[in-house]
């Protein structure tokens, strides 16, 4: 299958990444509740699991389908999204959002037209809000709408996040899952024998999807010119093996790769976001060297395969996630002619979705580092988040997962490690406001911010008493919050189980153990956990600091501490003034580091004590999603010197501002924390100048960047602890930012500009002018600097 | 009080690797110089006030400590400028302390002042300028005399430790056939007196890092065309090369 117009296919995947941003309506998912809302109550003698299955074949089979003049592959993931996705909202604000807890919000974001008449839309949302699903859901968020009004912590229903594992489908062919199947079937009963009928049915449905794919290639072959014909010939043969039979070229595994995304995302409409791909290099280098491809040839494949993530005019689908490289149990690299491949395509497209991630190790080779330099620094340009595979083994192993599963370890989002194919993590199942709860503690349960009672279990004191227990009276607390927060998540999580999924079940495990991924009374992946998202760390254990001092230092101040955070340090200048001065984390301070470790450390035991639905442990993820933004705007001033509203530390670094040594230090201050504890994952961003990386050429770069920032952070010989084990980066400035935005025709005249929030990658044009402003502050250049 | 014996006035800090000494090092940027190159890129160094702000040795010498799991493949401290011997006392009582406390050392310095000698000892890695090899023309461009520095580098030489000589190169100061011809002749000269292993030429191309920096101060930036092509500089390096001088490239 050698001798592709390499040329050509890069026209055509850049072509089709401009239709795509052209479509600003997402009707699809709307279709497919609607075919739920027509279909269900005929099927509602079926036993869930197998409606389910009978319902997305409707919706397959009704789904309109086309094939652009530009696509050399089949299949869209745009029926399953919807323009929901905040931050990429123009009309995005702090103030004003409200987490994403309603499953029926997503019916605002359809513009009525002529065809969805507002009556229509409200019918199938009607319907909607009387399923099990949201009126049990609806019953979980109002039994804690007084703790999490001001988000002292928050709860979701998790969907999509997970990565499944496509090999064996894409391998030998959903037929052969089916007749895996089979054999299950025959000894099983009761759901089981259920479970694995509407599983069957659910496969099938791609087999479907590829027979009407099929089609319309050769209809559109006859009107099309010899060129096109014989691509578009190419396509249906494809169509007409794959994902039914087992693909034996890259084009064909592409192709069924597609396919089998297209039918998951459907299952899960609308906003399954942050499904992920996984090891993608190890996934298709097998059938790259089959067919003897070229890494060019490879590339111009992949380039129309990276297009299929982007959704529609802002690439709605959002926190999808490939990952290449990585090492084997034994410590040996497994980059291969297909990682290089993918970063070709990935550096000629460089578009929105999905995100790239490395995987990099002790031996990682120099060749790949000085591939990456392009990234890094070519402005505008995507950069891949980078892991430290040396460090995700012994924290995963440590976690309870097998060694010979952690090869297969990849990222499900931004930053949550989870073993594709063998493990739902629930990674944003619930989040924990540290901030919010030390504010509480220190005003007896009322929120200093609107004056509400809120709660927690802490008896009354006097103020010097207050914070010379502050520690004690934090935790007992936290303890408090952890409970609810891990009812209420639970409690999300089951009422999620009345949507089964058996088509995602099949490539997770379930044809293994017979039980869907989402059943919350058995098991139906290899691993299960809960995620915990744990907001401010730091700016709890800098304010124990500034406590700790002015406790020692003028013991008669501490009523009056405690009035200036309640009146946002009003009058109070001096006092903020000396609370600010106190040792921060960040800048390998050892009181303020040691501090920020213990709390970290003390907040994941608690978090990893707390049990699922299943009895699983929870998993702390210190991560903060832009949620550092919207969870610090109802958090009031805190003993550090942070006002009211103003944003909480992000992931695991230090507070915006607080750290002004530079990166080395900061790196120190790093490195004292638990990362054995963060089984869930953590955020870290640095944002570095790039004029500290004088090399001549981009590879050169690429290898200063391995030695000044990568080095130093995961692979310190002389750091004796688990190193850190995951880093983003924005290689700018605040100045070159700026000029962007004053001048965007000149600095991106594609109209892309890719930078990072948290995990993912946006474009920074399309970003709501709260998030774009909040980018170039995070940037904090004087925490990150290197050599003067 | 500052007391130039214990207190060093330090105007930037950071980590780098394997740039200005072995492995990953803090690096000290120190104030005040005694010369005036134009083409400085640390010209807010040039000035020696602000006396009042300078951070005490023992303070250091406990940063320094702090940043130990740092200092991996070899690495340590480095200083450098500004030019380090201006602050020569408190240098020796910040060096001799790190010695004590086994802390790699690594200094850069126009080598232009005898004070060096007596800092010797304490310098593991010792990165030395050497501009120009022809006595008017130091003095008349950067206002250095000769006969110091290359005192300096052949004591350093004939103490076996390692020495690091690097030049600027810039174009219409050094880059001529006769300046090359008086490096070479100089270069000869260390080589006989010492052990090949741990003396080293380093040719640096110009670059305008300072430039910025010059015009923030409202300073003049004199400096027409420093570049050197790539061509030239191949052509250099070849130059050395026939006349047995390996010169490196960092
Ligand atoms: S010797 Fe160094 S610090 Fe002094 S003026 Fe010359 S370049 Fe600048």
């Amino acid at each position: 299958m050698k001798g592709f117009d390499c040329e050509h296919i890069t026209k055509n995947a850049k072509e089709l990444f401009k239709e795509e941003r052209g479509i600003n309506r997402l009707d699809g998912w709307f279709l497919i509740r609607e075919a739920n809302m027509k279909y269900s109550p005929a099927l509602s003698d079926l036993p869930p699991e197998e409606r389910s299955a009978q319902i997305l074949k409707k919706a397959i089979l009704e789904l309109p389908l086309s094939i652009s003049d530009n696509a050399i592959f089949a299949g869209t993931q745009r029926d399953a999204f919807a323009k929901s996705y905040a931050l990429i909202n123009p009309s995005f604000k702090v103030e004003t959002f409200n987490g994403y807890c309603d499953p029926t919000a997503v019916y605002g974001d359809i513009e009525p037209n002529e065809v969805f008449t507002k009556e229509r839309i409200q019918k199938v949302c009607e319907f909607d809000k009387h399923t099990q699903y949201v009126k049990q859901l609806s019953a979980v968020y109002k039994s804690v709408e007084k703790l999490t009004g001001e988000v002292a912590f928050f709860i979701e229903q998790v969907t999509g996040h997970l990565i499944p594992d496509m090999r064996q489908a894409i391998k030998y062919g959903v037929r052969s899952l089916i007749s895996d199947i089979d054999s299950k079937i025959k000894t099983a009963n009761g759901i089981k024998k259920s479970n694995y009928s509407a599983m069957k049915t659910a496969l099938e449905c791609v087999i479907v999807l590829a027979g009407r794919y099929e089609q319309i290639a050769r209809e559109n072959a006859q009107s099309s010119c010899a060129q096109r014909k014989t691509e578009l010939l190419l396509l249906a043969d494809t169509l007409k093996k794959v994902p039914e039979n087992g693909a034996d070229t890259l084009y064909e595994a592409i192709q069924s790769f597609i396919l089998l995304w297209q039918v998951m995302c459907i299952e899960q409409a609308p906003n399954p976001f942050a499904f992920s791909v996984g090891n993608a290099d190890r996934i298709f280098e097998p059938y790259r060297a089959a067919d003897n491809l070229s890494r060019n040839e490879a590339a111009s494949l992949f380039k129309h395969f990276l297009v299929f993530f982007n959704v529609a005019d802002r690439s709605w689908a959002i926190s999808q996630n490939i990952i290449v490289s990585g090492r084997d149990i034994s410590g040996k690299d497994l980059t291969n002619e297909t990682t290089y491949a993918l970063l070709d395509a990935y550096y000629d497209m460089n578009l929105p979705q999905p995100i790239l991630s490395v995987k990099l190790h002790k031996n990682t080779p120099d060749t790949l580092y000085r591939e990456l330099g392009r990234f890094f620094f070519t402005p505008g340009c995507l950069t891949p988040s980078i892991f430290n595979d040396d460090s995700l083994y012994e924290v995963l192993h440590k976690a309870g997962v097998e060694l010979e599963d952690i090869p297969d370890a990849s990222i499900a989002g931004c930053q949550e490690p989870l073993i594709m194919g063998k493990d739902n993590g629930n990674t944003t199942n619930s989040w924990l406001n540290l901030g919010k709860i030390l504010e509480l503690t220190l005003n007896d349960g009322i929120s200093t911010v609107t004056g509400e009672k809120i709660g927690g279990v802490c008896e009354k004191t006097d103020a010097l008493s207050a914070l010379k227990n502050v520690r004690e009276r934090f935790y007992e607390n936290a303890e408090f919050f952890i409970t609810e927060m891990v009812k209420a998540a639970n409690g999300a999580s089951r009422a999620l189980s009345s949507l089964p999924v058996p088509f995602l079940s099949t490539l997770m495990g379930g044809i293994e153990t017979g039980y869907d991924v989402r059943d919350t009374k058995h098991q139906g992946t290899k691993y299960n956990g809960s995620g915990c998202l744990i907001h401010g760390n730091s700016v709890v254990s800098d304010s124990f600091i500034a406590i700790d001092r002015l406790v020692s230092e003028r013991p008669e101040d501490a009523q009056r501490l405690l009035d200036a955070l309640k009146n946002n340090f009003e009058g109070e200048k001096e006092l903020r003034e000396y609370l600010l001065q106190q040792p921060k984390y960040g800048n390998n301070i050892a009181c303020a580091d040691d501090e920020a470790s213990v709390v970290t450390d003390r907040i994941a035991d608690m978090v990893r004590n707390a049990e699922n639905y299943l009895g699983n442990p929870f998993r702390p993820d210190y991560s903060t999603p832009s949620t550092h933004l919207l969870y610090g705007y109802w958090v009031g001033a805190l003993p550090n010197g942070r006002k009211r509203r103003e944003m909480l530390n992000y992931g695991v670094d230090p507070l915006n501002g607080d750290a002004n040594q530079g990166l080395g230090f900061r790196t120190l201050s790093l490195l004292k924390l638990p990362f054995e504890k963060m089984c869930g994952g953590y955020a870290s961003h640095f944002g570095i100048d790039p004029k500290y990386f004088r090399s001549e050429t981009l590879e050169d770069k690429g290898l200063d960047f391995r030695n000044k920032v990568i080095r130093p952070l995961f692979f310190n010989p002389l750091n004796e602890r688990v190193s850190p084990f995951y880093l983003y980066v924005n290689v700018t400035t605040p100045e070159i930012l700026k000029k962007v935005l004053e001048n965007p025709s000149k600095y991106a005249p594609s109209g892309i500009y890719i930078m990072r929030i948290h995990g993912t990658f946006v474009n920074f044009l399309d970003l709501s002018p709260a998030i774009q402003q909040d980018i170039m502050k995070r940037l904090d250049p004087a925490s990150a600097s290197i050599c003067c | 009080m500052f007391n130039k014996k214990s207190h060093l006035l330090i105007f930037g800090k950071g980590f780098n690797y394997s740039e200005d000494g072995p492995g990953n090092r803090l690096i000290y940027h120190l104030k005040g110089c005694n010369l005036h190159c134009p083409w400085c890129s640390n010209p807010d160094g040039l000035k020696s006030e602000e006396y009042e702000k300078g951070t005490p040795v023992d303070e250091l010498l406990k940063e320094i400590l702090s940043c130990k799991p740092m200092f991996f493949d070899g690495g340590g401290v480095t200083f450098t400028g500004g030019e380090i011997l201006c602050q020569a006392d408190a240098m020796e009582n910040i060096l001799f302390q790190l010695t004590e406390n086994k802390i790699h050392t690594a200094v850069e310095t126009n080598a232009s002042l005898p004070s060096l000698k007596r800092l010797m000892p304490y310098i593991d890695y010792l990165i030395a300028d050497f501009k120009h090899p022809n006595e008017k023309k130091l003095m008349q461009v950067v206002g250095a005399s000769l006969l110091p520095i290359k005192d300096n580098l052949k004591t350093r030489v004939l103490s076996g430790k390692p020495l690091l000589v690097r030049v600027p190169l810039i174009h219409g100061f050094n880059d001529n056939d006769e300046a090359l011809e008086g490096f070479t002749e100089f270069f000869r000269e260390l080589s006989e007196l010492g052990a090949k292993d741990s003396l080293w030429f380093e040719l640096l191309k110009y670059h305008e890092y300072g430039r910025e920096k010059w015009e923030k101060e409202g300073l003049p930036y004199t400096v027409k065309n420093g570049f050197i092509s790539d061509k030239r500089y191949n052509e250099i390096m070849e130059f050395f090369r026939l006349r047995g001088i390996a010169a490196i490239n960092t």
